[in-house]
């Protein structure tokens, strides 16, 4: 008897713990890197974008995008962003000059993120699992990495984010749409310093 | 639209439930200027002085202060002031509260219990008449965020001067070289690097760097081989 016949558009399963476990040394090799500049060091940022962004693609994370994805997006964005605006207000005390390259940096930054927490660490661990474990998993791991670099106080709110962004990942179908969620919050924030 | 619903609960209850002033969830950090004392130390950057923070808070017809941040005005401002609503009370008929607070060189008498690192800043906030911080607990209590000179931990700690000697608060750090208290009381306040604590060097980090790549690299192969191996049996 011979083997069934591929099934186009079935991807392969990723094993979750290695993922896991790649994830974590990518967040070592970042607060090892940046040293005492941690979230403030550029070099140390890219290269962790740049693992995340590798390991997404040897997963085969797909970078789709859609008008939901993007009405998604947008939606969850204003979700993430208007507490904070209610919390903080809007103070604009950094340099103007300074935002296009640190955008730039931002985007490359969170949508490396995206691309492997709500992409494919979502995929593999709803395989695995299901859907809510996902989301758990992947909220968890967001919240873990930004632990080293700003404290354990920010658990509970980045937990919180983390979550949001697994239901528009949910919602959209894809991680195109946390990734544009995640990137315009980032962005706002630097009007909220 | 569960998880919808649960993530948008979960982001309620985290902002009700966070420090004043969390760092706005994440993307890469600015980075600071070097920080700007009121007289530098022997090998201190050139800079500009140190900006004094000030804001004009108002207040209702009880006097109650509403809600304002107080920002030097540094990259990455060398004290907040953020003021809940309702902290402070000014007398009645009062319009507004003047919230300021001005770098001033580090004076006698000094900590016994360390050194302070940076400006100390005096904290002071004045109406009509007097200011009273009303507060009963922290969440509507001031804080104060100051940006220390380096990251370098163990890291200092906020000190209040009381008459002759300075009082420890508890201290949070909530970015890199930032550092949180709340401030129930006005007046001179430092960070304070408490003695016999050493401190890191803040470089790269070679043992941690090291073990990073070598796990990255054997959970990449091990990826990659499991890939491999489920593509060839599909």
């Amino acid at each position: 008897m011979s083997a069934p016949a591929p099934t186009a558009g079935i991807r392969p399963a990723v094993p979750v713990v290695p993922l896991l476990a790649a994830f974590a040394a990518a967040v070592a090799v970042r607060v090892a890197l940046a040293g005492v500049a941690g979230a403030s060091s550029p070099p140390a940022a890219i290269v962790f974008a740049a693992v995340l962004a590798a390991l997404a693609a040897l997963c085969g994370a797909r970078l789709t995008v859609s008008r939901r994805a993007a009405a998604v997006g947008v939606v969850t964005a204003v979700v993430i962003v208007v507490p904070a605006v209610a919390h903080a207000g809007v103070a604009m005390t950094l340099p103007v000059r300074a935002f296009p390259a640190w955008a730039v940096l931002t985007v490359f930054v969170a949508g490396a993120e995206e691309a492997f927490l709500r992409g494919a660490l979502f995929d593999a661990v709803q395989r695995r699992w299901n859907v809510h474990a996902a989301v758990v998993v992947a909220a968890v791991a967001f919240a873990a990495l930004h632990v080293p670099l700003y404290g354990w106080h920010v658990l509970p709110l980045d937990l919180a984010v983390g979550l949001v962004l697994g239901a528009a990942r949910l919602a959209a179908g894809t991680w195109t749409a946390p990734a544009i969620a995640h990137i315009s919050a980032d962005l706002a924030g630097w009007w909220l310093l | 639209m569960q998880w919808t619903l649960a993530g948008v609960a979960a982001l309620m209850l985290a902002w009700l439930l966070a420090p004043a002033a969390v760092p706005i969830y994440d993307g890469p950090g600015f980075a600071d200027e070097p920080y700007r004392y009121v007289h530098p130390p022997a090998g201190a950057k050139a800079t500009p002085p140190p900006t004094t923070a000030k804001r004009t808070l108002t207040v209702n017809a009880q006097g109650f202060s509403a809600a304002g941040y107080s920002n030097s005005a540094e990259q990455g401002p060398q004290i907040v002031l953020y003021v809940p609503s309702g902290a402070l009370q000014a007398p009645v008929g009062a319009k507004s509260i003047d919230v300021s607070e001005t770098p001033v060189a580090p004076s006698a008498p000094l900590p016994s219990d360390g050194t302070i690192v940076g400006n100390v800043y005096r904290v002071a906030a004045t109406s009509t008449g007097p200011v009273q911080v009303v507060g009963k607990d922290a969440a509507h209590q001031p804080t104060l965020q100051m940006r220390a000179p380096s990251a370098q931990q163990p890291g200092p700690v906020f000190e209040h001067r009381v008459g002759n000697r300075w009082q420890q608060y508890p201290t949070i750090r909530v970015g890199q070289d930032i550092y949180q208290a709340t401030a129930p009381v006005f007046g001179d306040w430092a960070l304070v690097k408490v003695s016999s604590k050493s401190s890191s060097s803040g470089g790269v980090n070679a043992g941690l760097l090291a073990g990073g790549i070598a796990v990255l690299v054997i959970a990449g192969l091990i990826i990659a081989i499991r890939l491999v191996r489920s593509r060839r049996q599909a």
